[in-house]
C-alpha cells in the first residue's frame, strides 16, 4: 500500500510540474519516466496495475488521439523487464538488458508512443511529416526525459542498495 | 501479468470509446483539478521569488538613493492620485449624464462593463487541428467563469473579473481579437473550453466585405462548427450577396449588442442547385498554436441601483 502511494504521490507531483510550466516542460518529460520507474519497481502485476491506471488518467487529463501509452506500454515491460527478479543483474544471457537500462529504454519507447499517438491516422504521414515529428515533439522531449530517466535508475538501484526496494521479497513471499 | 496488460489494454480501448462518446468531458476538469493546488502553489511561489530577487538586486544596486528614490515615489504616488481623481470625476459626470436619457438601450449598455480574463492554456488536445475537441485553460469558477463564455486570444489590455462581479454569458471583445471557442464546462480552477470548429457550436453572425467605399455589412447567418477545420456558415438566404474572403464577424454576443468579435474568412461560397448557399469559413486562428488566451466577460456595473432609482423617479 505504501507503494502505491508513493507512486500515486511521485505522478502526481510529476504531472503537477509538467502542467506548471507547460512552455518549458514538454508533455510526459517527467511523468512517462516516473510510470516507467513504477512499472519496474517491483516484479509482479499490481506495479504494472498501478503505472497502467496512472496512464490513463494522464491520458484522461490530457488527452491525445489514442491511448497508444497506456495501451502498449504494459507490454513493452512485460518484454523488456524480466519477471524473475533473480536474474536482474545477471551478466551471461546475451540477450538480457541491463537492468539501469530498462528505465531509459521504457521511456524512450513510451516517448515514441505518445508522440505517434498525436498523428492522425486516416492519412499517413510522409517522411517529412515524420521528421518533423521527430524534431519537434520527440527530441524536445527526450532531452529531458532521459537524464532524467537515468536518475531514476540510479535512485532505484541505490534504494536496492540501502534496502528501501526488496524485488526478490514478493518471491519469497510467494514461495 | 500478461492477464494485467491485457486488462489494461482492455481498459485503455473502453477509456478511448467513452471518450469518443464525450463520456470523459465532465471527467477532465477534476482532474486537471487534482494537480491545480500544487500547480497555483508553484507558480506563486515563482511569482514572489521573482519579485524578491528583483527587489534585492534594485536595493543593491541603488542603496544611497533610497530616501531620494521614497521621496520620488511618493511625488508620483501623489500625482497619479491626482490623475485618478480627475479621471474619476470625469467618469462620474459622464455616467450621470448617460443615465439622464430616456434610451433603454443606451443605459443598458451603460449598465454593460466588458473584461477580459487571462487563461493558460493547460493541455491541448494533440495532433492535427482537425481533430481538436477542446482545450483546457487554468481559470475556473475560482475566477468566474461560467459556461457559455467566449474565449478570444489576442494582445491588449486586460482586466481581470470573476462571478463576484456578476460576469456573465454573453460577452464582448475588442476590435481584433478573434474568437477561438467557447467555455463548455468549468471546474474551480480550470474550464473546459469548445472551439468553434468543434461539432455543435453556434454562434450568430454577419459578413463583412470590404469595398472600395468601404466595409460593408452583408448577410446575417449562424456559424456552425462540424468537427472540422473549416466552419460551417447557414441561414444566408439566397438572394444574399457572398463572395470568398468575406470577413465573418459576430453578430451579438448571447443576444446583446457590442463591438463584432472578428471569426475568419469566407473559403468556400457555393450556390448550389436547390437554391441554397454552401459557405466555408476558415476560423482565423489555429487552436495548437495556442499558448494563452483571454476569456471575455460581460458585467453588470454598480451603479445599477442608481440606474433602477433614476427610471423610478421618472415621471
Amino acid at each position: 500500500m505504501k507503494s502505491v502511494l508513493a507512486a500515486v504521490i511521485c505522478a502526481w507531483l510529476a504531472v503537477m510540474l509538467e502542467v506548471s510550466g507547460t512552455g518549458l516542460i514538454p508533455r510526459g518529460a517527467l511523468f512517462l519516466p516516473v510510470i516507467c520507474a513504477v512499472f519496474t519497481w517491483q516484479p509482479g502485476a499490481r506495479p504494472l496495475l498501478i503505472g497502467g491506471v496512472l496512464l490513463l488518467l494522464d491520458w484522461i487529463a490530457r488527452p491525445t488521439l489514442l491511448p497508444a501509452v497506456p495501451l502498449l506500454l504494459p507490454f513493452a515491460v512485460l518484454l523488456i523487464v524480466p519477471h524473475d527478479a533473480r536474474r536482474r543483474y545477471e551478466v551471461r544471457r546475451i540477450l538480457r538488458l541491463p537492468t539501469p537500462l530498462h528505465i531509459p529504454l521504457l521511456t524512450v519507447i513510451a516517448a515514441g508512443l505518445q508522440c505517434l499517438a498525436g498523428v492522425s491516422y486516416p492519412v499517413l504521414p510522409n517522411s517529412e511529416e515524420l521528421r518533423l515529428l521527430v524534431s519537434h515533439s520527440l527530441l524536445p522531449m527526450l532531452l529531458m526525459a532521459l537524464p532524467f530517466s537515468a536518475v531514476l535508475a540510479l535512485l532505484v538501484r541505490l534504494a536496492e542498495e540501502t534496502g528501501l526496494r526488496r524485488p526478490f521479497l514478493s518471491e519469497l513471499q510467494r514461495i | 501479468m500478461w492477464l494485467a496488460a491485457c486488462s489494461l489494454a482492455a481498459l485503455s480501448l473502453a477509456t478511448a470509446a467513452a471518450d469518443r462518446l464525450g463520456l470523459l468531458s465532465s471527467v477532465r476538469p477534476v482532474l486537471m483539478d487534482t494537480v491545480s493546488p500544487g500547480r497555483l502553489l508553484l507558480n506563486l511561489q515563482s511569482g514572489s521569488a521573482e519579485s524578491v530577487s528583483a527587489a534585492e538586486r534594485t536595493q543593491a544596486q541603488d542603496d544611497s538613493h533610497a530616501a531620494e528614490t521614497a521621496r520620488l515615489e511618493q511625488q508620483q504616488m501623489l500625482r497619479r492620485l491626482m490623475i485618478e481623481n480627475a479621471v474619476l470625476r470625469r467618469e462620474l459626470q459622464r455616467d450621470r449624464r448617460r443615465f439622464g436619457l430616456n434610451d433603454p438601450e443606451e443605459v443598458r449598455s451603460a449598465l454593460l462593463q466588458l473584461s477580459l480574463l487571462p487563461a493558460q492554456v493547460l493541455s491541448c488536445r494533440d495532433g492535427l487541428p482537425v481533430d481538436l475537441r477542446e482545450l483546457l485553460v487554468d481559470a475556473g469558477r475560482a475566477r468566474g467563469l461560467t459556461r457559455s463564455e467566449l474565449v478570444v486570444q489576442g494582445h491588449g489590455g486586460i482586466v481581470g473579473a470573476g462571478r463576484a462581479q456578476s460576469v456573465q454569458p454573453g460577452d464582448r471583445v475588442l476590435d481584433g481579437l478573434a474568437v477561438v471557442g467557447r467555455i463548455e464546462k468549468s471546474a474551480r480552477w480550470v474550464s473546459l473550453v469548445q472551439p468553434i470548429s468543434a461539432s455543435g457550436f453556434r454562434a450568430n453572425v454577419l459578413l463583412l466585405r470590404k469595398t472600395d467605399a468601404g466595409a460593408v455589412f452583408g448577410a446575417r447567418g449562424i456559424l456552425e462548427g462540424v468537427g472540422e477545420p473549416s466552419c460551417r456558415l447557414n441561414g444566408i438566404a439566397a438572394t444574399e450577396a457572398v463572395a470568398v474572403g468575406d470577413e465573418v464577424v459576430a453578430a451579438d454576443v448571447e443576444g446583446l449588442q457590442g463591438p463584432q468579435l472578428y471569426f475568419g474568412k469566407v473559403v468556400q461560397a457555393d450556390f448550389l442547385a436547390g437554391g441554397q448557399w454552401d459557405i466555408r469559413v476558415a476560423p482565423a486562428v489555429s487552436l495548437e498554436e495556442l499558448r494563452e488566451v483571454q476569456i471575455l466577460h460581460w458585467e453588470l456595473q454598480p451603479a445599477e441601483p442608481s440606474v433602477t432609482a433614476t427610471e423610478n423617479r421618472r415621471p
